[in-house]
């Protein structure tokens, strides 16, 4: 069984058709990149399984578990970390805070002891202060950890909002468009590093983005989209050399 | 295939020390502000031996506001669920003292602690459809239940007396027997009036109910809470359960806002529901909006101005000016929302952040011109 199961899922906005009988997986510890033209569902996918949309038909099963059947909030419990592509971080706290908040799901204090500072409350901010510090720091974010996140440039959020989602500490990192705002530099250094975190942490990575360069070479299997439905999927080369992948990009307005 | 399996932990425990590796801040307080707590508990506990008993008494009712705008100020500054019927949950509170001091004879600090049960209870159940209705028209929806409540107390005038009032009364010993006698704080203490003592009283729960409320606000919950104010999406995907989060956030807004109507009971002696009309919710909100929404002493800094603002400088306005008061009031509230929309604490923090930005410019162009 492989660790994402994305079966048969349709969503529609009114007349319009955002996802089209979508089914595909991905296997633990891959890199799989969802490409496809502006609109083609990618961000509705992944709405869909963070249960911010609800899908008309199919299902998505994650480890065995049925995720449509779960509440928003226990999808990071069940081990799913992602990122905006528009952003959703907390411009009212600090940038630490927002990582902090990414480990919400896997922290403890409740509601009474928190209110009491037990002692295990104290011991267990301390971790999570630490820890993403530690995050930070490898995100290059250190210096901003005590500044407000409002303010800052775009590329330097994604990359705040990046470090949130690995604070959840997940089995599986959805990341929607991370090269957006940044230099062609900072693409290939992103590259090594989401490598990099994927080898030593061993999860799964499900990207999507428009930068080809970085797509094909990290990526062992692409699925590509375009207006809601699948139109080819495999490995880079295959998918690079597919008639129906380059008409789709083809005919598309340009990026 | 087990939930844990292959599960890693992506960061190092607290104390392995990898390099690149920032250490977390030391949380030490720093001398001054060990020196401002000192100063500010000196003053606190000094003040009612310096003054007159009813100023002391002003006092007390101060502390009553501080707490209840301390519960608003979580509710509302904190989690973003803007509340216009604090003042419902400050009388309901009042009159569960009340009646349980009253008719139970029920020991004082038990009846103000039931009332925050109450409260508590409320909170969470008018928290319910609080979570289907968002910004102006939740404000419509509890401005409609501050509206009510008077008129509420007034249906059930058998038990609460109605526009009558409820006289709190406590068998006491008096004239060497035990009659029916106002409510009163007996002081345990030889030297210690009885107004003194119920300021003491007043400022311990204060202090408690400050206390917890900073915990909170500092923990992994308090950062929910905000992070549900400023953006939902972001709370949910987090792992964050939104829903729980703002229904617990009412009730323990709301228990603050029990216990301070219980003490002000006690401490008023007789209540009536023209003492909880819609203007009490909005004195509140002047006092979280005076002080600092979303901060954490920014009620207690806020209900300590606004009750010095109604208390004493009000009286000493010539009397043509008294009926003006809160024209005067509302004027001052447009100043300051103009030049100092973070209220009190929140200019103090901007200074400081200011100035820590200024030395960081001045540091760099000193080495830069080495
Ligand atoms: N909340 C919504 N309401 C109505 N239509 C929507 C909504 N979200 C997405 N859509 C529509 O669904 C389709 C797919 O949008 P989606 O954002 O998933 O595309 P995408 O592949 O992420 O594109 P891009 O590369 O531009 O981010 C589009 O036609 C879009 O207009
Ligand atoms: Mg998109």
């Amino acid at each position: 069984m492989s660790q994402l199961e994305v079966d048969n899922v349709g969503v529609h906005f009114g007349g319009v058709v955002a996802l089209d009988g979508l089914s595909f997986s991905i296997e633990k510890g891959q890199i799989c990149a969802l490409i496809g033209p502006n609109g083609a569902g990618k961000t509705t996918l992944f709405n869909v399984i963070s249960r911010i949309y609800d899908a008309t038909t199919g299902s998505v099963t994650f480890e065995g578990t049925d995720l449509l059947k779960a509440a928003p909030h226990q999808i990071a419990h069940l081990g799913l970390g992602r990122t905006f592509q528009n952003l959703a971080l907390v411009p009212g706290l600090s940038v630490l805070d927002n990582v902090k908040i990414g480990a919400h799901s896997r922290s403890k204090a409740g509601f009474w002891t928190s209110t009491l500072r037990m002692p295990q409350v104290i011991k267990e901010e301390r971790q999570l202060t630490q820890q993403a510090l530690d995050i930070l720091g490898r995100l290059s974010l250190a210096d901003l950890a005590e500044r407000p996140c409002a303010g800052l440039p775009f590329g330097t959020l994604k990359r705040i909002e990046f470090a949130r989602a690995l604070a959840s500490d997940p089995k599986l990192l959805m990341l929607d468009e991370p090269a957006s705002g940044l230099t062609h530099g900072e693409v290939d250094e992103l590259g090594e590093l989401i490598q990099q975190i994927r080898d030593e942490f061993q999860l799964t990575v499900l990207l999507v983005e428009h930068h080809m360069a970085m797509v094909m070479s990290i990526s062992e299997k692409v699925v590509v989209m375009d207006l809601g439905r699948k139109i080819a999927e495999g490995v880079p080369d295959q998918v690079r050399n597919d008639p129906l992948v380059i008409a789709a990009y083809l005919g598309a307005p340009a990026k | 295939m087990t939930a844990n399996e292959g599960e890693e932990t992506i960061v190092s425990d607290g104390n392995t020390n990898d390099t690149g590796v920032t250490p977390a801040p030391n949380k030490k307080l720093p001398a001054p502000t060990i020196a401002l707590w000192v100063v500010v508990a000196v003053v606190a506990v000094g003040l009612p031996f310096q003054l007159a008993p009813f100023r002391v008494d002003q006092m007390s009712s101060w502390l009553t506001l501080a707490i209840a705008a301390m519960g608003l100020n979580l509710l509302t500054g904190y989690n973003g669920q803007i509340s216009v019927g604090h003042g419902a949950l400050y009388g309901l509170g009042a009159y569960t003292a009340g009646l349980l001091v009253a008719k139970a004879n029920v020991p004082l600090l038990v009846a103000v602690l039931a009332a925050g049960a109450v409260c508590f209870v409320a909170g969470v159940v008018i928290g319910l459809p609080a979570l289907r209705i968002k910004g102006l028209y939740l404000a419509l929806v509890t401005l409609a239940v501050a509206t009510l409540f008077p008129l509420a107390v007034e249906q059930f005038s058998s038990l609460t007396g109605g526009n009558q009032g409820l006289e709190i009364r406590t068998e006491q010993m008096y004239r060497g027997s035990m009659r029916p006698r106002p409510v009163k704080f007996a002081s345990p203490f030889e030297g210690l009036a009885n107004d003194q003592w119920k300021y003491l009283v007043f400022l311990a729960v204060t202090a408690v109910c400050f206390l917890l409320t900073r915990n909170l606000i500092k923990s992994r919950i308090g950062r929910a809470m905000v992070a549900i104010r400023d953006n939902e999406t972001a709370a949910a995907v987090s792992g964050i359960p939104v829903a729980r989060t703002k229904i617990y956030t009412f009730g323990v807004g709301s228990a603050l806002a029990g216990i301070a109507g219980g003490l002000m009971a006690l401490n008023l002696g007789t209540i009536y529901p023209s003492s909880f009309t819609i203007s009490v919710s909005i004195y509140f909100l002047v006092a979280v909006v005076i002080g600092g929404s979303a901060t954490i002493a920014g009620p207690i800094i806020g209900a300590l101005i606004y009750g010095a603002f109604n208390d004493v400088l009000i009286p000493e306005l010539p009397n043509q000016l008294q009926p003006a008061s809160a024209v005067i009031l509302g004027g001052l509230l447009i100043v300051q929302v103009l030049i100092a929309p973070g209220g009190v604490v929140g200019s103090f923090k901007l200074a400081g952040s200011k100035l820590a930005l200024r030395k960081a410019r001045a540091a760099v162009d000193n080495s830069a011109a080495v």
